[in-house]
């Protein structure tokens, strides 16, 4: 029993450290480029290069989210710690490394598209609009983990 | 409602070129077509060129201090919202420029500026000077007293590694002192040496390779004592000097406004020329086409007749390739839309107007993705607060007034899946989310179906529009009556339907598909072919589809992480007596606000990458082009 939960753990810790991980390398790529433009032409920065610079960060938000349902699922906030065994906590590591993984990589590239975002924000900044869907573009990847992750932990069965 | 303007002509006379330009960039109510490329360089444009720099230059270095002058919580949080314009009466613009000198500004600020970056290369000069004589006050010898003399000789410096120097010294001889002149923190010390005039050789060689430099050498103490006394007035005065420069700049930034107002005027001289550049010319007359909305030509023409009478407007046929720009024109109500219009870019002419079909869409989404009452109510309270406090013309609020839909929109939504603040009420909820998640998929699963199939109705309204009703009729409602037929086949177990006719249905409407759409080829081979790989197309439409689930997935993100926060700060509260309940508060409030922004950011772009790439394709071509018209485009000015 003992092995199990620390299973499940690890897969909460990992969903939340890959997640995280990979915002925090995205929003950097991002804000970075932000603030190349800050220093040049602060007025053109506004809300815009605020959202592009934010957009990389959803993807820790997910983990963290994964995270919390699983540790809710096996009762590590309320107290009552259940039993999780016969394959459970194998099933449900896995659930939080598939979203984990995926949360890493596209918080990353999304990062590389916003940092290129804030370039046509430079540049050309009436069609920054169209970059903010480009990023949008990546992240649906990270949304399809998240959703198909709160799927399984919600569906695999613990007593 | 897209409407295509208009080509007109108009010719008038040159010398009375000055004010029709003006009540054409006043009126906004042309979009001048180039009809030639600018070439010639023309004086006056040049020297409206550097009146902007030099206007510019007087804004950017006022600017800097403009920025560190006090302002009050309220005005700050209204600059957040609403850009800061200046705010004037069309009659007030004269005014404000005639009785303006602002050369002389200009001049000021140069002049203020280069004061500035004297006193305060002095100030440093003399900050150093201070130090270095004040380390010398504390030599324990009066200076005076020692000169060289015949026999003794003097060094005075820096040496780095003086300890290991002075073991060196003294193998070679004894005849020699060393005082080490205490130095302020940070710096290497610095020593006087005496030695006999016998050691020269040895002790300038020594000095050599220990690198040490040699510094000037002070006359005597009292010298020193008066230049630091030199030093401390002079900075007396430069500080007074600072004084006086600031009471001038609050002169200077009087006229800041004024500034302002006239740079906008330049740069609006500066696009009138322009637009007398970009037309044909004799010697007497000016020509200028452009684009307008036919409803609004007898308002121009009568305008015209206002202020002069040579003047002629036409009427003419856009060329056959010709690139004609788009009015996009809703009510009211659906104008916010138009903000997301912009992002997309403009449809062609040809094409209907999206944004009435759009609209529903995108709110109902937004909703969905936040989907919390709490958060709704909030931000429908703020974005209306905002709408009212912000003295906008109403289409530059176009962000607000979305954003107060969409708040109304996540607060029903919010009720449906009864959830405040992160708090959900299984007696108060029509749909749990958290439990239903297969039921929440399916339902945004059809959601996506309905959007997707109203997009293919709205490709064959827009098709029909242009004439051409027999490809509506033949590519379009085949593939409408296919995906229904395939969602009957996907529900056919929760609606009870008999499984034969159900396959018959969705065969019937595979082989009508593959029919019509072998009409795309003339080749008799070919056709069975081309007809069954256009089946592959309901790949695209279910991949759509599925592409809706981001709602269920944002939505939930929304409810869990309010739940979080909740959850914190009960943990908190718990642990900590008294502190607890306040740092709980701090959690609540905090962690709502962020939740609730992040959620708006999420759910307000995926909702618009719905509209953007499922939705708007299915029926839009775009890559059309804005109306744009000559206007005054201010950086700083509004008129009201």
């Amino acid at each position: 029993m003992l092995m199990g939960i620390v299973l499940v753990v690890l897969g909460a810790v990992l969903a939340v450290l890959l997640g995280g991980s990979g915002s925090i390398i995205g929003i950097q790529r991002a804000a970075q480029a932000g603030a190349a433009l800050l220093s040049e032409e602060p007025e053109k920065f506004g809300g815009q290069g605020l959202v592009l610079s934010a957009l990389p960060g959803t993807q820790g938000i997910y983990g963290f989210l994964v995270g919390i349902m699983v540790l809710q699922k096996i009762g590590l906030l309320t107290g009552a710690i259940k039993e999780v065994s016969n394959g459970a906590d194998w099933q449900l590591f896995f659930a939080c490394v598939s979203a984990g993984l995926l949360f890493l990589f596209s918080a990353i590239k999304q990062g590389t598209i916003c940092a290129a975002g804030v370039q046509v924000l430079a540049k050309k900044p009436s069609e920054v609009g169209k970059s903010i869907i480009l990023a949008a573009l990546v992240e649906t990847y990270a949304v399809l983990g998240l959703l198909i992750s709160v799927l399984l932990i919600n569906g695999i069965p613990v007593k | 409602m897209l409407k295509t303007p208009i080509k007109i002509g108009l010719v008038f006379l040159k010398r009375e070129k000055e004010k029709i330009l003006d009540l054409l960039q006043k009126k906004e109510i042309i979009h001048l077509i180039e009809l030639k490329k600018i070439t010639t360089i023309r004086e006056e444009l040049v020297d409206l060129q550097t009146k902007i720099a030099q206007v510019k230059f007087a804004l950017d270095f006022l600017g800097q201090f403009q920025t560190k002058t006090k302002k009050t919580l309220k005005e700050r949080i209204y600059q957040m919202f609403s850009p800061s314009f200046i705010y004037l009466k069309e009659e007030q613009l004269r005014e404000k420029i005639e009785n303006f000198d602002f050369q002389e500004i200009v001049q000021k600020c140069e002049n203020f500026q280069s004061k500035l970056t004297e006193l305060e290369k002095e100030e440093k000069e003399l900050k150093n000077q201070q130090q270095f004589y004040q380390e010398w006050v504390q030599f324990p010898y009066a200076l005076e007293n020692l000169k060289e003399i015949k026999k003794v000789k003097t060094f005075c410096g820096l040496i780095n590694n003086l300890s290991e120097f002075e073991k060196e010294l003294k193998k070679k001889t004894n005849l020699y002192e060393l005082k080490i002149i205490p130095s302020l923190k940070g710096q290497a010390p610095k020593v006087f040496l005496l030695y006999h005039f016998s050691q020269e050789k040895n002790v300038k060689e020594l000095l050599a390779k220990f690198e040490a430099k040699e510094i000037k050498k002070i006359e005597s103490s009292l010298q020193i004592k008066k230049r630091l006394r030199e030093i401390e007035e002079r900075l007396k005065e430069i500080a007074r000097e600072y004084e006086n420069l600031s009471n001038e700049l609050k002169g200077l930034l009087n006229s800041f406004d004024n500034l302002k107002i006239l740079y906008d005027y330049f740069t609006w001289s500066q696009k009138k020329i322009e637009a007398e550049l970009k037309s044909l010319q004799t010697e007497k007359l000016i020509f200028l086409s452009g684009w307008i909305d036919g409803s609004r030509l007898e308002e121009l023409k009568s305008n015209l007749e206002k202020i002069t009478k040579y003047f002629e407007i036409f009427q003419m046929q856009p060329h056959k390739n010709e690139k004609i720009p788009v009015i996009i024109e809703n009510k009211r109500i659906i104008q916010p839309f138009e903000m997301i219009m912009k992002i997309y870019g403009a449809p062609k002419p040809n094409e209907i107007d999206p944004l009435p079909w759009l609209a529903p869409f995108f709110i109902f989404f937004f909703g969905f993705c936040v989907g919390d009452a709490g958060y709704g109510l909030i931000l429908t309270i703020l974005s209306f607060i905002l709408i009212k406090l912000i003295k906008l013309p109403a289409r530059e609020k176009n962000l607000y007034y979305l954003l107060f839909y969409g708040g109304m929109a996540t607060f029903l939504m919010g009720i449906i899946f009864g959830s405040w603040f992160g708090i959900t009420t299984p007696k108060m909820q029509l749909l749990d989310p958290i439990k239903n998640p297969l039921l929440m998929l399916t339902l945004a699963f059809l959601l996506g179906m309905i959007q997707l199939i109203f997009g293919i109705f709205l490709r064959m309204y827009s098709k029909i529009k242009n004439k051409m009703v027999k490809e509506a009729l033949l590519e379009d409602l085949p593939w409408i009556y296919f995906i229904v037929t395939i969602l009957l086949f996907g529900a056919k177990n929760f609606l009870n339907l008999p499984t034969k006719i159900v396959n018959f249905l969705i065969l019937s409407g595979a082989l009508l598909v593959i029919i019509t759409h072998s009409k795309k080829t003339k080749n008799i081979i070919l056709k069975p072919f081309v007809g069954t790989i256009s089946l592959y197309g309901v790949m695209s439409y279910l991949s759509d589809a599925l592409s809706y689930s981001r709602l269920v997935a944002l939505g939930l993100s929304t409810t869990v992480v309010g739940y979080v926060v909740n959850l914190t700060a009960l943990v908190i509260k718990d642990i900590l007596p008294l502190v607890g309940i306040v740092l709980a508060g701090v959690v609540l409030v905090f962690g709502h606000i962020f939740n609730m922004v992040i959620s708006s950011l999420g759910a307000f772009v995926h909702s618009m990458r719905l509209q953007f790439v499922e939705f708007l394709p299915k029926f839009l071509e775009g890559g059309g082009s804005w109306f744009k018209p000559f206007a005054r485009e201010s950086k700083y000015v509004k008129f009201i």
